[in-house]
């Protein structure tokens, strides 16, 4: 043994050497240029995790592989569901032991202009935010351990991480990259809305009363947290009144500050018609029942939102929250939903 | 044996190639850390049982924790990084012979380093080495390592009975900076230091930590607070470190 590692020392210089030469021969993964919806703003990717195509096909793939989960029955795919705008139409998701949640899943769009991830903002970047879902024990209830040793005895993964990443060993910091470049590909700009801005359709009369109606800070006042345009979200986190003692601390439990309690990260409109249940807990079946608690539901708290604690309750007639509603329909953009690069 | 034929290889390498006194070129030289877990002066052991200060029996089938930053400091004030995140594991025993670093001769009087991940890499999962997910020493659903983990069994003083004991330790306002005195005259030499931690002083020194009815902590509440705090303040008297040459040019 000695011998051989004495034996080693003499060669490693010449192995470095010839490694060199090697790796220029290896084909680099090529660049992929994320096309950005006109009205939407540039995307900030981590200098450390550029998109590329191969690492956006590897990222696609686990997303849809059961084999995250402990008993490969569950993707995340089997709680983002694409036709929903990639969130899950039950008010809670059931994890592989039979076990349901106690939050809503989040819609999936629009992820690379977010820097804060789940209800709570508990994971503070879209690759970090990988390994929650996947070790969960009520949701894939699996060990990042397990999963780099299940897809390293697989057959094709091992050189889907080497064209993706440049080595075939998968680890679990290019599990979480793949996953976060394909996820910054799930971008909708192109709804009826994006198409009325850029001047290639017409909104109904009612849509554009709704329309003023969101902007209206004596009316609907949507735009405060749901900023107008782009996004629809201003992704702060804010206690919205669903309960004057809240059952879920939400992002309390994360800087266990109590000025935190009862706040959630505010979620984006786009695609809000597909996305329901809604708020963190999924209690809205409508968006209907959304618009009444915002105009005469909301409950007082210390920690309500400034934004409510001024609004007047009832603020809105009946017409004005249809008209609302309308418009947020007009957030829907099928091309996002039936995209077949996303699936 | 082994290690000592390979040290004396690349030793002389160096020596030959970089070393002038005469001449004004820096002299370097070998320094590797050795760390041991201990109660008192015993070596640790997984499963076996011990008695902390509070009397309690007690136990761990898992002892890891996180030292980073780890930098000899000379008798100018002058540091040297030696080490920036190591995992130790009381299960794996290539973990807590942290390997061989050059460094420039000198006189070396402590020994720095943070129980825990800095504040710059404390956020984030994307990471590779030690600080790999893949060890379980991180919380998922709130981003942030585990900076020591306690797992075991504990005999509660009130009913008598073995009760799991949970201790994860972590977040931010938990890393502990520590700077223990060596001793160490680094010429053309290879040097070791001894780090050894004592998990009953963890418990003891100066704060006493009983178990009973406090013997889940996973640093999630603001209940856990104190805790960490208590912890804190024992960390750096859990320590000590001693520093030898082996090896001289």
């Amino acid at each position: 043994m000695k011998k051989i590692i004495v034996a080693f020392i003499f060669i490693a210089p010449l192995l470095f050497v010839a490694c060199d030469k090697g790796e220029d021969e290896i084909p680099a993964a090529t660049p992929y240029t994320l096309v950005i919806p006109e009205g939407l703003p540039p995307m900030n990717i981590p200098s450390n995790n550029p998109l590329t195509v191969e690492g956006i096909a590897l990222g696609k793939r686990l997303f849809y592989d059961p084999i995250l989960s402990a008993n490969n029955t569950q993707s995340c795919a089997s709680c983002h569901l694409q036709d929903f705008g990639f969130t899950d139409p039950n008010q809670f998701s059931t994890g592989i032991d039979g076990i349901a949640g106690t939050r809503n899943a989040m819609p999936l769009i629009n992820l690379g202009w977010q820097t804060k991830f789940f209800w709570d903002g508990g994971a503070n970047g879209l690759e970090s935010q990988v390994m929650g879902p996947i070790t969960n024990p009520i949701e894939m209830h699996e060990t990042m351990a397990n999963v780099v040793a299940k897809l390293n005895a697989t057959a094709e993964y091992p050189d889907l991480f080497k064209a993706a990443f440049g080595i075939a060993e998968v680890s679990s910091q290019n599990i979480m990259r793949a996953i976060a470049q394909f996820e910054r590909t799930l971008i909708s700009g192109n709804s009826k809305y994006d198409q009325y801005m850029r001047g290639e359709a017409l909104l109904t009369a009612q849509e554009l009363n709704g329309k003023a109606l969101f902007e209206d800070m004596e009316k609907g006042d949507c735009v405060h947290c749901h900023s107008m345009g782009s996004t629809f979200s201003d992704f702060e986190f804010r206690n919205t009144g669903l309960d004057s003692i809240p059952v879920d601390e939400g992002r309390y439990m994360i800087t266990l500050n109590a000025s935190d309690k009862g706040k959630f990260k505010t979620p984006s409109l786009r695609n809000v018609e597909l996305t329901a249940p809604f708020m963190h807990d999924g209690r809205f079946q409508t968006l209907l029942e959304c618009v009444q608690h915002y105009n005469t539901g909301f409950r007082y708290s210390a920690n309500l939102d400034p934004n409510l604690s001024f609004a007047v309750k009832g603020r809105m007639t009946q017409q004005e929250m249809e008209d609302l509603v309308a418009f947020m329909k007009t957030l829907t953009d099928m091309e996002f939903v039936n995209n077949p690069e996303f699936h | 044996m082994k290690q000592f034929a390979l040290l004396l290889i690349t030793l002389c390498t160096i020596t030959i190639s970089s070393c002038r006194k005469d001449l004004g070129t820096k002299c370097k030289s070998y320094n590797r850390v050795n760390i041991t877990n201990l109660i008192g002066t015993d070596a640790f052991h997984l499963d076996s049982t011990y008695t902390n200060a509070a009397g309690e029996a007690y136990n761990a089938y898992m002892l890891k924790y996180y030292i980073s930053h780890m930098k000899l400091v000379n008798e100018n004030g002058e540091r040297v990084e030696l080490y920036a995140h190591e995992l130790i594991d009381q299960a794996v025993p290539s973990s807590l012979e942290l390997g061989d670093v050059i460094i420039p001769d000198g006189h070396y009087t402590s020994l720095e380093f943070n129980l825990g991940v800095d504040s710059l890499h404390n956020h984030s999962g994307d990471q590779a080495g030690d600080l790999d997910p893949m060890y379980g020493m991180i919380w998922t659903w709130n981003t942030g390592y585990i900076f020591f983990k306690h797992e075991g069994y504990f005999t509660s003083s009130t009913s008598g009975t073995e009760q799991p004991l949970i201790y994860h330790y972590g977040t931010d306002r938990a890393l502990v900076p520590i700077s223990l005195p060596i001793e160490l005259h680094a010429d053309r030499s290879a040097s070791v230091i001894n780090l050894q931690f004592d998990l009953n002083k963890l418990y003891s020194n100066p704060n006493t930590i009983a178990f009973t009815g406090n013997n889940n902590h996973q640093s999630i509440s603001t209940s856990d607070i104190p805790w960490i705090n208590t912890l804190r303040a024992n960390f750096p008297n859990a320590f000590s470190a001693s520093a030898f040459v082996f090896l001289q040019e």
